[in-house]
Parts: structure tokens; C-alpha cells; sequence
């Protein structure tokens, strides 16, 4: 009962040492991510297109400090805004039953997985000048304009965001919450405070860390974010993402690009260190969940209002593409969803619908399938990292944070000889995606991690567990929650694509974003409407991905 | 309990191990030769097509996408030392010179190439051959001009014009390859000094700038929703609304605007990478590319005109999407050379 | 005057379906501690949570100086709650655990170090101040969860198992040290515990719940010497409880021996013996039980003997002193209280 030890571990792992556990994931990172990266920033720096030159602008013209002061603030106001209206919903998530929960969790996860021009399109349908939200307004008298004008502005960049991250903070923080004791929020209730302070003293801090976990994920994503600012933001807004593209792809001015690049990783890595500086201390209280507190009357209208907002939010764009993808041009019919399946232009590399579908879920289900054990050492190994933890645990979110595009090159350029003769396989596709996948679930197992009483461990000990017994009895059924979050994300990124695959796409192995792109590529009115219904096929996947991981759960623990 | 765990575990294993056992996932066939492709992501044939070069030449044909035109190019001179592919198709006459001057294609000249218009040739450079070609040029939406009550514009002065205010949807040079073409024709249309001006009016007029053109043509054209009904398109896509009509039609529901030396050709082109591990297939493809038989497919399947004056066209492309006016005429060379002030320039005067 | 202290009026709580909480009425006032006693489950925690204002009772009112608390929310109502394993704040130190209700009582800004430090002896924490809560002892964390309920000068002190999961030498010390502040503070305070004796020790009245409802109230020693009911007494720990007949004049007759009650009703009851008070007889007779030692254990003062009789297995405390003949053999025992008890 006195001061304990602080094993962060199953015993197992304590013995293992800290470095051994990431031995892995930082060798991945190392052939997967650090030498790629250095291979391309080499070649654009020093090969035969390098150019001092072009690396002029970066400090004769201001644009580019302007570009970096952009991204960073478009970036903390939407994790702002995102880690504020995710805990609302994570609230609900985490406090209240009701009918259709799994189906609400894995819809509004959906976003996730939308390629930008799709969703411009639903958003357009939306709140675009002639979209449903402005054609209701100018029925009003006296409105002859549009009222809601979002696009090509700062909100509809915000809003996108919002509406891409949602679900992600709302489940991190859920997660946690779910297990946080409910008496806690009590006592602070008998000893005079109110709802909001009761929230913002005991509650809050008690969530530091899986806050601070998924605001670091926001704004990673958000910093890098490079769809949504040239698609929704149109050509007056940029980030240094967006720049590095223009300059490594279009102006073609390497050097400057792979500049941008090492300045972005920069930014990001200071603010991982930063981030995980912040985020160390003890997690969530309580290792079990204690009996959720039953909800009163008004209590339970609260949550019902907030669920039928989030739905809200997030289903109607998708609701949107879905009418349009029904919607032909002499009302609704499923032409558009028959002729998917048929090759009527002959075409060399069609692909089905089924294929596509099937060659997501593969590229998906295997990058869950590595990045979960991977995203599991990161955790365990970063607990027991003694010194330089922060800057250990920055190196293994820096997927994260890097430009997609000259990762993407970075891979062409550097994993073409062996024994990383990667190139052509479509195992590198899998890599890629993982690569960006694990981070999640460290993040996601990390906070809940810590918060596991080691006592636990201890007393499963006495009790005759073997130490891996402990960790199959004690550990995962209390991370479960955590992994399964992990787990959906991992899939989600897979199935949504990744900028840096871009470029290493195999075309024998199309998946549902590359077929979308590729039918929203052609004018006419058969190839949008074959996108669309493309993009209904890759939302009722992925959800249906997402409820069979969240199926996949152990008698005994609360349903999350 | 454990074994709920189990369960779970073996699932995602198996489904990820699955991946790896699927039928047709092709590795090394028997012997045969492989040539492969290096693209970008609108390249398309017909099945039959592609197959027939395949059994002519007893060799499986790889494609690789890179994304945009762009992309391609960036990829080709990142991959110089060891190429991905054996041969290229897709680098324009916006980005060729970028390829010329890392030198990633190797010397060749089709004997089909007597058969291709010199003018589409690139100039001095045997080292890469003119495949298609197409236009970049301003499309309207023929139903919403007519509700407004507004004529077809004539020259490109005209969408100076008040009654065109905020009608106008163009892509950002800066990212977009058919915005990059229709600002080098103005160039040449107004002239260097000039061209200026008139985006500067246009500007003044409500221009609406996107990032490219799946979002100028998907999301702001009326056609699909948008606000406006006149868009930075190509020639071909009247054709194309025609020929994709849902219901069939007989008619286009858009049209072509054509001022004089208001459209930009793009050509495309292949060429044979150094370092191909396949250079005589590789050569036999540029000429597979010349034919006629797939001279013949290429506008159906890419939207694009054939360089091959003995291939027909549809019959969709005499109606919708000809091109009777001179393009803008501006060499690749002139294009490297100012490409980078012009964007600049245009950036500063347009969007900043 | 009359009005003084916490009220409860038939306040009933239902989940799901089933009433947790069942018509109870109380009255405790300022200088008493009402310790609610019963087995787990019995609703005494949830009627804790109802007087908080963590939960709406479903029907009845609360009260409390005459004021029906019903429409005011947990966090105005300053009452003092230590609850169930403390519920302390991991992300606190000591100090700012104890700090923490000092914010809106009554002591302004400036008076919090002082109010801290004056807890911090008042319950021998001085040199824990700056620790967090988990490098403290189980003692220690509860004298920690006592202060923070103390921090604010509560008007109401609700206790919930305070020293349940302590074990017993430190119970001990820490149930005198508790009832000496609580008798110092003079507010009105409830006690629930599922242990007879805290309760006993503790209060100054006493409530026994079974499922949702109060079956026995009065001063811990009219409940001890007078339980009334067969599931008072038995959670009292009283055991010997035999059937018999009742005779007009109040004889009681068991199968183990005859005993003097008040006159009442004749008929089949239910008879309580007592086990105290017990001493060794020579032979059967009013107040005697008959039977055959089986066991006895040494306890210090006396000796806990059991009996096998015809009406079933006795207990009885008998002086250390008394000679007891070898196990088997037939003895009898004169006790000298006995009462019948009703149904329930």
C-alpha cells in the first residue's frame, strides 16, 4: 500500500528493456520513412536538379514565412475547434447507450476515408452557392444572393477539417472517458461546482493526455493538410504542404521544395517533442471502468441532441453524395451503380467495383493487421523509455507529419535496389499505409496504457499468470477499447489513401479512391455519376470495416 | 475470452494473409518478356487493343500511374538512374522540356512518324514522338447561357464584359496543367506586355480560380451544380457529354468556345527511358502507339485527337469538338524559358 | 428551531425498473450521526447520492433547515461527502485535493493556506501536503478524502464506508479519531457502513435499511437491545433465534427450554435468546437452554460456547471463569433475556 513501483509493463516487458521493444518499430521507421526521406531531400538538394538558386525566395520573399505562419494557425484553430466539439460527442459516446450506436460510431468515422474532391462535391451540394442549404434560404423574402458563402474561404478549410477529424477526437477522447470514475465528477459536485467547472477542473485535466493525444493527430493532420486547402480553400489559400506540391511537381523547383519539406518536418517534429513534453504524467484514473452514472432525464435529452447534431454534421454531405450518385438526369435511378460493373468502353485495366472494393479491404485489412502490433510496441516502448523520451516518442509520430509527396519520391528514389527492392511490390503500398497507420495506434494505447493500475498486473501475478498471461489477461482486455480505435483509424487511413502512394500505385491493384479518381477524371455525365456511386460503394465498405472491428471484442468489457 | 481475442487476431491475419494468395496476382510469368509503362493517371486503351500488342510481341505490358502530368514528370527525372519502366507516355508539351533537360528518354524515330503532321513534331528532339493532342479551351453550358439570355462570347475580350461577371471558372496555373495552357494562350494572344491587363479585368469581373480540373469541371461548372456556366475545359469535352450522355442523347450539353488563338494544343508524347531494360519493345510500343488501330481508340478512351493523319475520329468529335480556329502558338522552348515568370506574374496580378 | 438539520420526507428512487430507495423518512439534526447500516445493496449508498443531489429522488421531499432542496443542484447544497474508496483526484497533490472545496465555501482566497494547514493537522497530514495521492498509504488516503469533506465547513457530513477497506488495528484507532471530530463539529452527519459495530460506535442514532427501507431507527442502544424484527437481529449479528409457542400469560415454549415474555397474543413465535448475560446452570428451568457443548472459544473476557439443542444450534458468551465440563457432555445455560420478534 505504500509507494509502488512504476513498471509501465507487463513484467515480461520490463525485463525486455525499453529499446528492445522499439527495435522494431524504429527500424521500420528508420528503412520506411528516415531513409526514404533522406534520399530525396539529398538528390533535390545536392543532385544534378538541385539549384542554390531556387532557394532564393525562401528568404528574399516574405511569402513563404507566410505560407508557414498560415499553416500553423489554420492548423491550431481547426484542432481547436475540432478537440472542442469532440468532446461533446465524446461525452455522449462514452457515457450513453443507445439504439444504433455501433452504426452512428462507424458513419460518422466515415469522412475519414473520403478523398477531398468527393467531399467538395457533397459540400457543394450542401452549402454551395446553389446548394440545399442557400436554395432553402433565397426562398425567404427578401434574400436574392446566396446567404452561406463558405467556399474559397478560411471556414470551409475549418469546416473541413472539422468535419475529416471529428470522429477521431470524439473516440480517442471516448475511449478514455469511458473509463475515467464517474464519483470523481461527483465529489466536485458536493464540494460546490458546477457542470462547467466540475468539467474544466477535474474532467478536463483528468483527459489531459487523451486530449492532448488526439489534438496532436488534429493538428498534424491539419498541418499538413493539403486536399482540402487547394480543393475547398481554392488558390488564394496555401500551406507549405501544398507549396512543396506545387514546387516539386509543377514549377519544378526541387531544391526550394525539399527546403519546405525539411522546414515543415521541423515544425512538426518541435511540436511532437513539445506535444509529448506536455502529455507525460499519469493518465486516466481508475483501470476499470467504474458503473457509469445513470443519466437523468435531462441528461439523456442533452446526449440525444448532440448525437442527432454530430449525425447531422457528418451524414448530410454524406447523405448529399449519396442522392447525387442516384440521381440521374431523369430522376433517380441506379444506372449509375449497374453500369460500374460493366466494361462498356472496352477499357484495359477496368476495374469492378467488387475488385476495387476487395483490393481495399486487402491493402487495409494488412496495414491494420501490421500497424496493431507495431502501434502496441510503440506504446510499451515509449512507457519505458527513460531518457530523451520526448524526442523518441516525436521520431515515431513523424508519419505524421511529412510531406506525402516527397515521401512518395522519396520511396521511388531510394527503395529501387536491394535489399529494399520495394519498388514494384505492392507489399511497399501496404508499408506505406502502415507507416502512417501505427502512429495511431501508439497514440490511441499510449494514454490508456498508462493509466492500467500496475497492481493489476500484480495481482493476476499471485494469482498464477505466467507474464504473458498477464498480458493477454489484464493488458488487452483493458486496452481493448483502445486498440479497437486504433485499429479503426488504421484502417481507415488504409482505405482512404495517402498522398504518398500516389506514386507508387500499382493499376493491377486499383482501389476504390484510385477508381473514383479515375472516373472523375473524364467529363460526362455517366463518368460523375459512376465517381459517386464509386464513393457510396467506398463508404458502405468502410463501414461495414468498421463494425466488424468494432465487433471484435471481449465478453466482459463494456460495449464503447 | 481468450478465445473471442483469438478469433479477432485470426481474422485480420487471415484476411491480410488472404491478400497475398489472391487468384491473377500475376509475379513473373513464364518467360515472357514484360514491358513496362510509365504514365500518368488518364491513360487509358481498349482491352482488345492492349492485348493485341501483348500477343503480337509475346510480352505482358506493366502499367504504372503517377498521378498527373506533373507527377509523371517529377518521377521519370527522380527514377533517372534506374528507370521504373522501359517506356513513357504522357509528358506535354508544357512539361517536355523539364524531361528533355535531365534527359530521361533515349533517341527515336518511328518510321510511322512520316505519317504525323510536322508541326506537331517536337522541335529538334527525335528524342521523344507526338502520340495525341488536344485543346485546351473555354466549354459553356449551353442550357444556362440560353436561361440568362446571354450570346455565345466571340473573342476573349468579351468576358470583360459586366454580363459575364462571376461566369467564369478557370484552373490555377500554378497547379493545373490545362490553367498553366490557357495562360500561355493568352500570352500569345494579347501579347507578353498585354495579357496582363485582360486577367486583371477578368479579375475585376468576378473570375472564379480552382486548384484544378476536376474541381473546376465537377464542382463549379453549372452542368454539375456549380455557379458557372463557362469553364476551362478541353475541346473534346462537348464530345465526351454527348458520347456519356445518361439517357442517351443526340445532342451535346455543352459547347465549345473558340475565339481566334483562344485555345492551346497540347500534344502528347512517348519516348523510350534510358536505362529501359526493354528498348527494343520499348520502340516497338511508340510504333504500336502510331497506328492506326490505336490511333483509332485513343479519343474514345483519352478524349484526345490522334497525331496520325490516317486515323479516323468519332463521329461525336467532327460534330462537338472541332477545332476550325488557330491555337495558340507558343514553342516549347519560349515556354520553358518564361513558364516560371508568367505563373509568377499571373499569381501576383490574379489571386494576390 | 424545530426545523433544524437534514429531513426526509418518503423519498423513494428507482433504475431500471426496481426501487432502490423505498419511502424513506429521516430526521437528523445538528450534533447527531445518523449511521445507516444494512447489507450490500440495500440502497444506503444511493440514499447518500439522493441527499447530495447526484441523484432525483422519484417522489418524497428533502429538506434541509426547513428548505426543500429539490430544485437545488448538487454543487449549492454544501454538504461534505467522503465517498466510497475517497474518490480522490490522482491529478492533485495532497494539498490541492483538500484545497479543492475551498473555493466556494466560505473562506476567502487569502484563507486557504491557513484552512489547508489547520486540516492538515487537524488530521496528522502535515508532512504530506505536497505528495500526490498515489505515494500515499491507505490510512493516509482516507484522512486525506476526510479533510477535503472537511475543507469547506460542510452544514450537512455524509461518510460513505469511510473505513471500509482499512483493515482492522487502524479501523480502530481511526473510528475514535473520527468520532472525536465529528463530535467536535456539532453538523449533522450520516454514516453508512455495512458494519454493525462502527455503527454502533459512531452514532447517535441509528437506521437499519433492507432493500430501499428503513425497518429499524432509534439510538443505538434501543436498536441493539430491542431489534423487533428476525433480519434486524440477524444483522446484528444476533443468531439464537428459535421457534416457539406463546401462551397467553407470555411464557414462550421451545424445543430447547421455556422463557418469560411480556403477555400478548398466544400463537407460534419466533424467539430471540440473547447471548449475553449467559451463565452455567445445574439443571433445566425457566430461562434455560438444554443441550450438548460442541465448541467453545477462547476470546479473552469469555468464552463463545456453542450448544446443539433440540430447537437447532445455540451461542452463548459466558464468564471466563466458569468450569465447562468436556465436549458431549450435557450442560445448562441460563439466559436470562430473551425477546419474541416480529415477521421480517
Amino acid at each position: 500500500m505504500v509507494a509502488r513501483p512504476n513498471p509501465a509493463g507487463p513484467p515480461w516487458t520490463a525485463r525486455a528493456g525499453a529499446w528492445l521493444l522499439l527495435a522494431l518499430p524504429l527500424a521500420f521507421l528508420g528503412a520506411f520513412l528516415l531513409y526514404p526521406l533522406q534520399g530525396i531531400i539529398r538528390e533535390s538538394l545536392l543532385g544534378e536538379t538541385a539549384s542554390l538558386d531556387d532557394l532564393r525566395p525562401l528568404w528574399e520573399d516574405s511569402y513563404y514565412l507566410e505560407r508557414l505562419w498560415f499553416t500553423t494557425w489554420q492548423a491550431a484553430l481547426s484542432t481547436l475547434l475540432t478537440v472542442g466539439l469532440a468532446l461533446p460527442c465524446a461525452w455522449v459516446l462514452a457515457h450513453h447507450e443507445f439504439p444504433g450506436k455501433a452504426l452512428v460510431l462507424a458513419v460518422v468515422t466515415i469522412p475519414f476515408v473520403l478523398p477531398t474532391v468527393v467531399v467538395a462535391v457533397a459540400f457543394s451540394a450542401l452549402v454551395g452557392p446553389r446548394g440545399l442549404a442557400n436554395a432553402v434560404l433565397m426562398e425567404l423574402p427578401g434574400v436574392d444572393e446566396p446567404p452561406i458563402r463558405l467556399f474559397n474561404t478560411i471556414w470551409i478549410i475549418l469546416l473541413a477539417h472539422v468535419f475529416y477529424n471529428l470522429a477521431l477526437a470524439a473516440r480517442i477522447i471516448a475511449a478514455a472517458w469511458a473509463n475515467l470514475d464517474p464519483r470523481l465528477g461527483e465529489v466536485a459536485a458536493v464540494l460546490g461546482y458546477g457542470r462547467l467547472e466540475r468539467f474544466a477542473r477535474v474532467t478536463a485535466p483528468l483527459l489531459k493526455a487523451p486530449i492532448l493525444a488526439a489534438g496532436s493527430l488534429v493538428f498534424l493532420f491539419s498541418f499538413t493538410s493539403f486536399g482540402v486547402i487547394l480543393i475547398l480553400g481554392g488558390p488564394r489559400y496555401a500551406t507549405i504542404e501544398t507549396e512543396i506540391y506545387r514546387e516539386m511537381v509543377f514549377i519544378f523547383r526541387p531544391s526550394l521544395a525539399a527546403a519546405l519539406a525539411l522546414i515543415q518536418m521541423g515544425v512538426t517534429f518541435a511540436f511532437l517533442a513539445f506535444y509529448a513534453r506536455l502529455s507525460k504524467g499519469r493518465g486516466v484514473a481508475a483501470g476499470v471502468a467504474a458503473s457509469p452514472a445513470r443519466p437523468g432525464r435531462a441528461g439523456r435529452l442533452v446526449a440525444a441532441s448532440i448525437v442527432v447534431a454530430l449525425v447531422l454534421f457528418t451524414v448530410a454531405p454524406l447523405l448529399a453524395l449519396v442522392e447525387r450518385s442516384l440521381h440521374g438526369a431523369a430522376g433517380y435511378t441506379l444506372e449509375f451503380y449497374r453500369s460500374l460493373g460493366e466494361n462498356t468502353r472496352n477499357q484495359a485495366l477496368f476495374v469492378t467495383p467488387f475488385q476495387a472494393a476487395r483490393n481495399s479491404v486487402m491493402f487495409a485489412a494488412s496495414a491494420t493487421a501490421l500497424a496493431v502490433p507495431l502501434g502496441m510496441l510503440t506504446a510499451y516502448g515509449i512507457q519505458r523509455v527513460k531518457r530523451g523520451a520526448a524526442l523518441v516518442e516525436a521520431l515515431l509520430l513523424m508519419p505524421l507529419g511529412v510531406s506525402a509527396i516527397t515521401l512518395g519520391l522519396g520511396f521511388l528514389v531510394t527503395l529501387d535496389e536491394p535489399p529494399l527492392e520495394l519498388r514494384a511490390s505492392r507489399w511497399l503500398i501496404v508499408i506505406a499505409h502502415t507507416l502512417v497507420a501505427y502512429p495511431f495506434v501508439a497514440r490511441a494505447i499510449s494514454g490508456q496504457l498508462r493509466a492500467i493500475d500496475p497492481r493489476l498486473r500484480e495481482a493476476a501475478r499471485t494469482m498464477g499468470e505466467s507474464s504473458v498471461g498477464v498480458f493477454f489477461r489484464v493488458d488487452l482486455p483493458l486496452l481493448w477499447r483502445a486498440i479497437v480505435v486504433g485499429a479503426v483509424f488504421a484502417f481507415a487511413i488504409s482505405m482512404g489513401e495517402f498522398g504518398a502512394t500516389l506514386l507508387i500505385a500499382r493499376p493491377e491493384w486499383p482501389t476504390l479512391p484510385l477508381a473514383i479518381f479515375r472516373y472523375l477524371g473524364q467529363p460526362g455525365a455517366l463518368n460523375y455519376g459512376q465517381a459517386l456511386a464509386m464513393s457510396t460503394i467506398l463508404m458502405s465498405v468502410t463501414a461495414a470495416g468498421f463494425l466488424v472491428i468494432d465487433r471484435m471484442r471481449i465478453r466482459g468489457l463494456g460495449t464503447f | 475470452m481468450r478465445n473471442r481475442m483469438a478469433a479477432a487476431m485470426a481474422l485480420v491475419l487471415a484476411l491480410s494473409l488472404a491478400l497475398f494468395v489472391l487468384p491473377g496476382c500475376g509475379g513473373d510469368d513464364d518467360g515472357e518478356a514484360t514491358l513496362t509503362l510509365v504514365t500518368h493517371d488518364s491513360f487509358n486503351l481498349s482491352e482488345d487493343v492492349l492485348k493485341e500488342f501483348e500477343t503480337q510481341n509475346n510480352a505482358t505490358v506493366k502499367v504504372l500511374k503517377k498521378g498527373d502530368a506533373g507527377a509523371l514528370v517529377t518521377s521519370l527525372v527522380f527514377t533517372k538512374k534506374n528507370p521504373e519502366g522501359d517506356v513513357s507516355f504522357g509528358v506535354d508539351n508544357t512539361f517536355l522540356s523539364r524531361a528533355l533537360d535531365a534527359a530521361v528518354f533515349q533517341p527515336y524515330s518511328s518510321p510511322l512518324l512520316a505519317k504525323v503532321p510536322k508541326d506537331l513534331q517536337a522541335d529538334g528532339a527525335n528524342n521523344v514522338t507526338p502520340i495525341d493532342y488536344g485543346y485546351v479551351n473555354l466549354n459553356y453550358d449551353i442550357a444556362a447561357l440560353k436561361k440568362s439570355n446571354l450570346p455565345v462570347p466571340q473573342k476573349l475580350e468579351d468576358l470583360t464584359d459586366a454580363k459575364y461577371k462571376g461566369l467564369v471558372v478557370v484552373e490555377n496555373p500554378a497547379s493545373s496543367s490545362p490553367g498553366l495552357a490557357f495562360l500561355i494562350a493568352t500570352v500569345d494572344y494579347f501579347g507578353k506586355d498585354k495579357y496582363l491587363e485582360w486577367w486583371g479585368k477578368m479579375r475585376a469581373n468576378g473570375l472564379v480560380v480552382v486548384d484544378g480540373w476536376e474541381t473546376a469541371y465537377n464542382t463549379n461548372f453549372t452542368l454539375h451544380g456549380g455557379q458557372q456556366p463557362i469553364v476551362l475545359s478541353y475541346a473534346t469535352s462537348p464530345a465526351f457529354e454527348q458520347m456519356f450522355a445518361k439517357p442517351a442523347r443526340d445532342d451535346s450539353p455543352t459547347g465549345n468556345i473558340l475565339p481566334p488563338k483562344g485555345a492551346f494544343r497540347q500534344v502528347e508524347y512517348a519516348g523510350v527511358l534510358k536505362g529501359a531494360k526493354n528498348p527494343a519493345l520499348a520502340r516497338k510500343f511508340i510504333d504500336f502507339l502510331l497506328s492506326k488501330r490505336v490511333q483509332e481508340d485513343i479519343p474514345g478512351q483519352m478524349a484526345v485527337y490522334p497525331v496520325n493523319s490516317e486515323a479516323a475520329v468519332p463521329e461525336a468529335f467532327e460534330k462537338f469538338a472541332k477545332v476550325t480556329v488557330p491555337p495558340a502558338t507558343v514553342s516549347a522552348s519560349d515556354i520553358a524559358k518564361n513558364r516560371d515568370t508568367w505563373i509568377a506574374d499571373w499569381t501576383k496580378a490574379v489571386l494576390r | 428551531m424545530g426545523d433544524e438539520g437534514l429531513e426526509l420526507e418518503g423519498v423513494s428512487f428507482a433504475a431500471a425498473g426496481r426501487l432502490i430507495v423505498d419511502s424513506v423518512s429521516l430526521r437528523v439534526r445538528p450534533g447527531e450521526t445518523l449511521a445507516v447500516v444494512g447489507p450490500s445493496g440495500c440502497g444506503k449508498t444511493t440514499l447518500l447520492r439522493l441527499i447530495a443531489g447526484l441523484e432525483r429522488p422519484e417522489c418524497g421531499r428533502i429538506l434541509f433547515d426547513g428548505d426543500d432542496l429539490a430544485a437545488v443542484p448538487p454543487h449549492r447544497r454544501n454538504f461534505g461527502m467522503m465517498f466510497q474508496e475517497f474518490a480522490l483526484f490522482p491529478h492533485l497533490t495532497v494539498e490541492q485535493n483538500i484545497a479543492f472545496g475551498l473555493r466556494h465555501s466560505r473562506f476567502p482566497r487569502g484563507a486557504h493556506r491557513e484552512r489547508v494547514a489547520e486540516l492538515l493537522t487537524m488530521t496528522g497530514l502535515m508532512e504530506f501536503g505536497k505528495r500526490t495521492i498515489e505515494k500515499l498509504s491507505g490510512g493516509e488516503r482516507q484522512r486525506v478524502a476526510l479533510a477535503r469533506a472537511l475543507a469547506p465547513e460542510p452544514r450537512l457530513l455524509m461518510l460513505d464506508e469511510p473505513l471500509g477497506s482499512l483493515d482492522r488495528a487502524l479501523r480502530e484507532r481511526l473510528l475514535v479519531e473520527l468520532k472525536t471530530i465529528l463530535e467536535q463539529l456539532r453538523v449533522p452527519a450520516l454514516y453508512v457502513t455495512h458494519d454493525q459495530f462502527e455503527a454502533f460506535a459512531m452514532s447517535t442514532v441509528m437506521a437499519v435499511m433492507r432493500a430501499g427501507r428503513i425497518v429499524r431507527m432509534g439510538t443505538p442502544r434501543e436498536v441493539h437491545n430491542e431489534p423487533q424484527t428476525e433480519f434486524v437481529a440477524r444483522f446484528l449479528g444476533m443468531e439464537n433465534i428459535v421457534p416457539g409457542e406463546r401462551r397467553s400469560d407470555g411464557l414462550v415454549e421451545t424445543a430447547c427450554g421455556d422463557w418469560q415474555t411480556a403477555p400478548a397474543e398466544p400463537g407460534p413465535v419466533q424467539l430471540l435468546i440473547r447471548d449475553e448475560q449467559a451463565t452455567l446452570a445445574k439443571q433445566a428451568g425457566l430461562g434455560v437452554a438444554t443441550g450438548v457443548l460442541r465448541s467453545r472459544m477462547f476470546q479473552g473476557n469469555d468464552v463463545y460456547v456453542g450448544m446443539e439443542t433440540a430447537a437447532g444450534e445455540l451461542r452463548f458468551r459466558l464468564e471466563a471463569n466458569e468450569e465447562l465440563p468436556p465436549e458431549g457432555t450435557r450442560i445448562f445455560v441460563h439466559a436470562p433475556r430473551a425477546q419474541v420478534l416480529a415477521a421480517g
